[in-house]
């Protein structure tokens, strides 16, 4: 096998997510699902395609519309031609992407007609959404709220050495992270707006658990959004990365 | 078949649903398929009969059914395609450092390609 390489190493949403206040949040690692990082073009219709014939399973895209409204669609897919999302109109930003079943071949959501691609749904997996999409602030106070992402090293062979996660880009300055006190982990936390125990925030890089993350390992990481009182809408997005050492 | 759709609206094949509830009387066995396909944050179903129950379940894979073929995909290369593909996308689109040791695609997933 192959020395770990950056693509070897995937970031995935955990079992439960964090759209509403009343659920429970967090659990063990979801590998059917990504978080999403990157925005449409405002105002864009959007179009889904597959590199196989054999993809024609439901696909639902929920969405923020520029009036703020969520917007949601549910289509059949058609393989290899292009599926064209537009019932709902224009969108603002993908909130979730969502199949009905694993996807067999990669599946692209691009702008639509043709356009440029936003992200790909790679073979045997389900989807991809935003993380911390539904949180609103408050008009009596501050909150925080909480969700939960793992960094997996996908090399079946290699340890990744020295692992540490760091910030790559936060440019609200309002989100920070830590991580889980150990790898493969499935803790949870009451709700949304609860602090995970044990999990200490900040934005500086931390030491994943045991120093190295073994091949096939996955550390939690927990983010932690704060919103001020009556803070303003925002659409922006978080990024992390895992690096460390590899032989 | 009554439903309750969470967002301000839900389009499914040409029909448009308004966020609140919506009796639907008869529902096409292709209707059913889309319902049972919407994520909990876009629908719930409120009532529906034993026959719909079914075929609403019948619309999702399993959790554990779509991970086996997650495992497939991963041992037969068609993940690492778009793994590989997605990791280019995302250090163009700026959320990913590129890494000078990546290899091309092919080596990439053959390299990863259980035999």
């Amino acid at each position: 096998m192959a020395s770990i390489v950056s693509a070897d190493l995937v970031e995935y949403h955990s079992a439960t997510q964090s759209d509403a206040d009343a659920i429970t949040v967090g659990g063990a690692i979801d590998t059917l699902r990504r978080p999403d990082f990157t925005q449409v073009t405002a105002g864009d219709t959007v179009e889904v395609i597959s590199s196989s014939a054999s993809d024609t399973q439901n696909c639902t895209i929920e969405a923020r519309k520029a009036d703020g409204t969520v917007v949601s669609e549910t289509l059949a897919l058609t393989g290899t031609t292009a599926k064209i999302f537009a019932g709902n109109g224009a969108i603002d930003r993908i909130l979730k992407v969502e199949l009905a079943s694993a996807a067999i071949g990669t599946i692209t959501v691009r702008k639509s007609v043709a356009g440029a691609t936003y992200r790909q749904i790679p073979a045997g997996e389900r989807g991809f959404s935003m993380f911390l999409r539904k949180d609103a602030s408050s008009t009596s106070g501050a909150l925080n709220f909480y969700a939960k992402t793992f960094w997996k090293n996908t090399n079946s062979t290699n340890a990744l050495l020295s692992a540490q996660v760091s910030e790559s880009a936060d440019p609200t300055g309002l989100v920070d992270f830590g991580l889980a006190a150990s790898v493969n982990d499935s803790g949870t936390t009451t709700n949304r707006q609860t602090a995970p125990g044990g999990v200490t925030f900040a934005s500086t890089a931390a030491n994943v658990p045991g120093t190295d993350l073994a091949a096939t390992a996955a550390i939690g990481v927990w983010r932690r959004l704060a919103l001020a009182q009556n803070n303003a809408a925002i659409r922006s997005t978080h990024t992390l990365q895992l690096a460390g050492s590899t032989t | 078949m009554k439903i309750e759709v969470l967002v301000s609206q839900w389009s499914a094949e040409g029909q448009t649903f308004a966020g609140g509830v919506h009796e639907i009387e008869k529902p096409t066995k292709k209707l059913l398929g889309l319902v049972g396909a919407a994520p909990d944050t876009t629908l719930t179903v409120l009532s529906a009969s034993k026959d719909e129950r079914a075929a609403l379940k019948a619309a999702v894979e399993s959790q554990a059914k779509s991970e086996k073929r997650y495992a497939q995909a991963q041992r037969d290369g068609s993940w690492h395609a778009g793994n590989y593909d997605q990791y280019l996308l995302d250090v163009e689109n700026g959320s990913r450092e590129p890494d000078p040791s990546m290899p091309d695609r092919e080596t990439y997933i053959a390299e990863r390609t259980v035999s």
